[in-house]
């Protein structure tokens, strides 16, 4: 046992410096999220990232069409203050942004240049981070003229309303990220966004104006706390796609 | 330093690759096997396009998935079937690549100007892509691959629909290129590794069979090779004796190549690359005819 060498117990010193060299060495460097999107838009621009634009805006404008179509078409027969509106906000708001993800971001698999760009350095699992970004932003921005205009004709709340909004949104484009990189890969977004319907249909209709009367008592800053919790979810899902994609089960 | 550690890849139950081990320095490796070998699969793992079911790829001693972006950063590749926009021009899908890969706009005009002229398309860079012949495209392909200065250059069937004088162009553009990087590229063709690939890698039941370089290979069919012109009825003879590798139509009867384990009164000749991939493979193309006789 005496024989034993004695291991020096190091000073304060010596272990600070031990530690921070062992902090950086582990610690990769890891830009923040608003300086990789900054990076990315700065080095790959804009037009190449939305190399698609006048699709997007042209599905943007077919599916702004439909959605006006169908308010003008059941209003005719609806009176849109007898109709649960905050569920049907609750219900509708991230299906825009689905339409996004479902034009934009799966059909890039099947593009003919997909090989191509995948193995370039910002490729397109890179690039999807900026592009869900844009959409959900402007998602976000349709849904909130949708909303004030609403709340120009009816007596809706409009801040629970963008709230409400907010939240639902954040949810189900978690879930649309999240399918992304799940280790199922049959999941569609189309599951996602019929599902969501389906589920607050159900809701709505097994629990009625229980369902209401819940949504309307939780106090608003709940639902302020819930919309900042939810949208830390989504914006990690969106921070998967700027990291590694490792073991992304692609092909 | 790529290397290739144990590799097997499943495609749900069927197997195309079992236990690769490859290792690349820089220089020009040639992937020679017939269709079906596994050439792409083992390229797209190389480009982290697809994923080994088994065994790593590492690049530097690093996973080269965990290296991820910089790892894509120092790696050119071409696909098989290369996609691209078709309303695009050249020069502008080529500035498209050059963003996705991070180049500085400037530098990517010069760059794309500069690989132009190399592949001999600085005249059509403002013609549209659909209006490109096969062989443009391929071109076109290649400068793709070229545009970040890869280290690692991975071409699926460069050559594939390029006129020989093309071809014989992209072997001297191969060669003053192999100096500072690893280069790997697939093709049937021999002619068009031959004499500049460092060495040759073969791929045979799922397994590679040789990584050597050329003297070695053709080394394998050295004192075994022979010529002689056979009248026409022996020829039957011939084919079930010995490997034959090639006849020809001669005036005085059929020229074959074949190889033989033992002397005899034939003309002994120097193999060549083409030779041993012919013997290689020999039994694959027998198998087929066999079964298109049955
Ligand atoms: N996605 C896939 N799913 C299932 N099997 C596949 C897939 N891709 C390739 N294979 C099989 O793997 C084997 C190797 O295919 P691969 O494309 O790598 O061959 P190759 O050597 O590139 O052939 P070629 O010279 O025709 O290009 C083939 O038997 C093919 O059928
Ligand atoms: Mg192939």
């Amino acid at each position: 046992m005496k024989d034993r060498e004695r291991i020096p117990f190091p000073n304060d010193r010596e272990m600070k410096n031990q530690v921070s060299g062992i902090i950086e060495g582990g610690l990769e460097q890891q830009e923040g999220f608003l300086m990789s999107i900054h990076t990315l838009l700065k080095k790959v621009g804009f037009q190449h990232i939305f190399r698609d634009a006048t699709e997007i805006l042209f599905t943007l404008l077919i599916s702004g069409l439909t959605l006006i179509g169908f308010v003008i078409l059941t209003s005719t027969w609806v009176s849109w203050n007898d109709v649960n509106l905050y569920a049907a906000i609750f219900t509708t708001s991230p299906l825009l942004y689905g339409v996004f993800v479902y034009f934009f971001f799966i059909q890039k698999q099947t593009n003919p240049a997909f090989d191509v760009e995948m193995v370039c350095k910002y490729n397109v699992h890179v690039l999807a981070a900026v592009r869900m970004l844009a959409f959900s932003l402007l998602t976000i921005v349709l849904n909130g003229i949708a909303l004030i205009a609403l709340s120009v004709q009816t007596d809706i709340h409009l801040l629970f309303a963008l709230l409400l909004s907010f939240i639902s949104l954040f949810i189900c484009s978690s879930m649309f990220l999240y399918i992304q990189h799940a280790p199922i890969r049959k999941l569609s977004p189309i599951s996602v966004m019929v599902g969501w319907v389906v589920l607050n249909l159900a809701l709505y209709s097994i629990a009625g104006a229980g369902y209401e009367a819940v949504i309307l008592s939780i106090p608003i800053y709940v639902y302020l706390i819930i919309a900042v919790l939810t949208g830390y979810v989504y914006i990690k899902q969106v921070m998967k796609f700027l990291q590694k994609p490792k073991g992304v089960p692609l092909c | 330093m790529l290397e290739v550690h144990h590799v097997t890849k499943n495609y749900q139950s069927f197997t195309a690759l079992k236990e690769v081990d490859l290792q690349f320095d820089h220089g020009i490796y040639g992937l020679l096997a017939p269709n079906g070998a596994g050439k792409t699969t083992l390229m797209k793992m190389l480009v982290t396009l697809t994923f080994p079911s088994d065994g790593e790829i590492t690049y530097n001693h690093e996973n080269i998935v965990d290296l991820g972006e910089e790892y894509r950063d120092i790696l050119g590749y071409l696909p098989q079937d290369f996609g691209y926009y078709k309303s695009y021009t050249a020069e502008k899908y080529l500035m498209y690549i050059a963003a996705l890969k991070g180049l500085d706009k400037t530098k990517a005009k010069l760059r794309i100007k500069e690989l132009l002229e190399l592949v001999g398309l600085q005249d059509v860079g403002r013609k549209k892509l659909k209006k490109f012949s096969g062989g443009m495209i391929q071109r076109v392909g290649v400068c793709q691959a070229l545009l970040n200065d890869p280290k690692v250059l991975i071409l699926d069937e460069p050559t594939a629909g390029l006129d020989p004088k093309e071809r014989a162009r992209f072997k001297r553009l191969l060669s003053t290129l192999a100096r500072d990087r690893i280069i790997l590229l697939s093709t049937h063709i021999v002619s068009d590794i031959e004499s500049i690939a460092k060495e040759i890698i073969m791929i045979k039941d799922k397994r590679v069979l040789y990584k050597k370089n050329q003297e070695e290979l053709r080394s394998l069919l050295e004192g075994k090779l022979f010529e002689a012109i056979i009248p026409f009825e022996d020829v039957e003879a011939y084919h079930s004796k010995f490997s034959v590798l090639s006849e020809k139509q001669e005036k005085n009867g059929i020229k074959v190549r074949f190889v033989s384990e033992q002397k005899g009164a034939w003309n002994e000749v120097e193999p060549s690359l083409e030779d041993v991939f012919l013997y290689v493979y020999e039994e694959e193309t027998d198998l087929s005819e066999d079964r298109k006789h049955d």
